[in-house]
């Protein structure tokens, strides 16, 4: 078992060993240092005697359940003030054949990490917001004084091309703040229930929102959930998923081709899939493969679009720990492969 | 209907402007703009309790919400219905403006002919 020992001995994390009555057994190198301690002082010791003040704490009546039997003892959530200054540590106390195993690691500065970057993000998330806001309120005004000025012919003649260009501009401008204060607002929503969905019923509401498109188009859609025909998770954001890769689908059709979108269903260890393939134009993945997903990325600029789609799409699949998987061809069409995460 | 007073409450004075110009096109005929909650208030104390309210959020001085509590804080014009129109489509505030039992509705910018029906219908007077 020399191989085990040099493992503790040289863990960064704390490890000791307990016996029954909470008298020290076997403690690492790096245990000593943070104690300040050396091996002869503290084998033998009992743990009140080593921890200063861990009888205010519920630690003692922890260690003692998990010495009774009791399930493995894990917190992320132990504060300590010690000599060294106040510390967060993630503790795990379970039972070995020599005795209580108490595996302690300092966490202090993740967890400060953590609390900057929840900071950093509430911070970026207000200026978002501020941003898109402060810039939607003075383009209302003019999109309003636009139309007053139409609607007082106000412009000479000559100047009438300028106008519309400014009124382009205006449009294009909204557009984006459009999306911009949608996709915020849907960012600062909390995230929404999990729910046992039928896929076949999600799909058939999107289904009937999109009609007048598909029916326009003349888009033939096969539909086979079989194979998983049920998922947990939340409705709004499913539907929002399809709704998205759909509406993309109809969008990027090939103009001289009958529209098909065949969408299925799959199940694996990991969980469930959602396979979206159409016969679409298709986009050119090599040039842009990573970008696809970024807010107001356009792959094509003759069709007009807000570049918000897929952005969304994605973000909603991500924040339940999923992924998206996206093969395209030119003029073939393309195939999204959704992974929901973890059930 | 026509003469009841209203009363335009916007830092931005072009959305007063815009909001006064669809107003007079329907007719109404008394209507004061201010620039701030606290200028607001400053009408309500002297006694003009104007019947309908245009009320921006985000203000300087005083903005929407904080007119709000103080008109109940000093019983000031119980009767005065008010319309909230703001450039924010964020849930939190529209929930904070439910809570006023004086306001009526909640309006994006910019305000058009539909809109004021719509409060209009939803006015007591």
């Amino acid at each position: 078992m020399k191989i085990l020992r040099d493992f503790i001995e040289n863990s960064p994390d704390l490890i000791s060993i307990y016996d029954e009555k909470l008298n020290l057994l076997e403690i690492n190198q790096v245990s000593l240092q943070i104690m300040k301690k050396s091996r002869k002082q503290t084998i033998g010791k009992n743990i009140k005697t080593l921890i200063e003040g861990i009888e205010k704490t519920d630690l003692l009546k922890k260690y003692n359940a998990v010495i009774n039997g009791a399930n493995p003892f894990i917190s992320e959530d132990v504060s300590q003030t010690v000599k060294f200054g106040k510390k967060q540590f993630s503790v795990r106390a379970f039972m070995t054949d020599e005795g209580l195993a108490i595996v302690t690691r300092d966490i202090s500065e993740l967890k400060k990490a953590e609390q900057q970057l929840i900071k950093t993000n509430q911070r970026l998330e207000e200026l978002a917001y501020i941003a898109a806001h402060d810039i939607k309120a003075p383009l209302t005004n003019l999109q309003s004084l636009i139309q007053l000025i139409v609607a007082s012919d106000g412009i000479k003649k000559e100047s009438k091309g300028l106008f519309d260009m400014l009124i382009t501009s205006v449009d294009i401008m909204e557009n984006t703040v459009y999306a911009l204060n949608n996709v915020i607002a849907m960012q600062e929503s909390h995230l929404p229930n999990n729910e046992y969905l039928k896929f076949r019923e999600v799909f058939n509401t999107v289904k009937e929102s999109l009609a007048t498109q598909i029916n326009e188009a003349n888009v033939i859609i096969r539909a086979d959930f079989t194979k998983a025909p049920d998922i947990y998770y939340p409705q709004l954001y499913l539907q929002s998923i399809l709704q998205n890769l759909m509406t993309n689908s109809i969008k990027y059709r090939q103009p001289n081709k009958v529209p098909l979108i065949e969408i299925h269903t799959l199940k694996k260890d990991d969980g469930s899939y959602l396979i979206i393939k159409d016969n679409g134009i298709g986009m050119d993945l090599d040039s842009s493969k990573d970008s696809i997903f970024r807010l107001f990325k356009r792959m094509h600029t003759h069709i007009k679009g807000g570049g918000v789609g897929l952005y969304v799409v994605n973000s909603l699949v991500e924040s339940y720990g999923g992924n998206i998987e996206v093969t395209s061809e030119i003029n073939k069409g393309t195939t999204f492969k959704i992974y929901f995460g973890d059930e | 209907m026509n003469d009841i007073n209203i009363l335009l409450v916007d830092d931005d004075f072009i959305v007063n402007f815009l909001s006064e110009k669809v107003l007079k096109n329907m007719d109404f005929k008394n209507i004061t703009a201010v620039t701030d909650g606290k200028q607001a208030l400053d009408i309500l104390k002297k006694g003009n309790c104007p019947d309908l309210v245009f009320l921006d959020i985000n203000m300087p001085v005083m903005d929407g919400f904080s007119f709000l509590t103080q008109i109940v804080k000093e019983i000031l014009c119980l009767q005065m219905n008010v319309a909230i129109l703001t450039s924010s489509n964020r849930q939190k505030e529209k929930d904070m403006a439910s809570q006023f039992d004086n306001v009526i509705d909640y309006i994006e910018k910019p305000l058009n002919q539909s809109k004021v029906r719509e409060v209009l219908r939803k006015i007591t007077l």
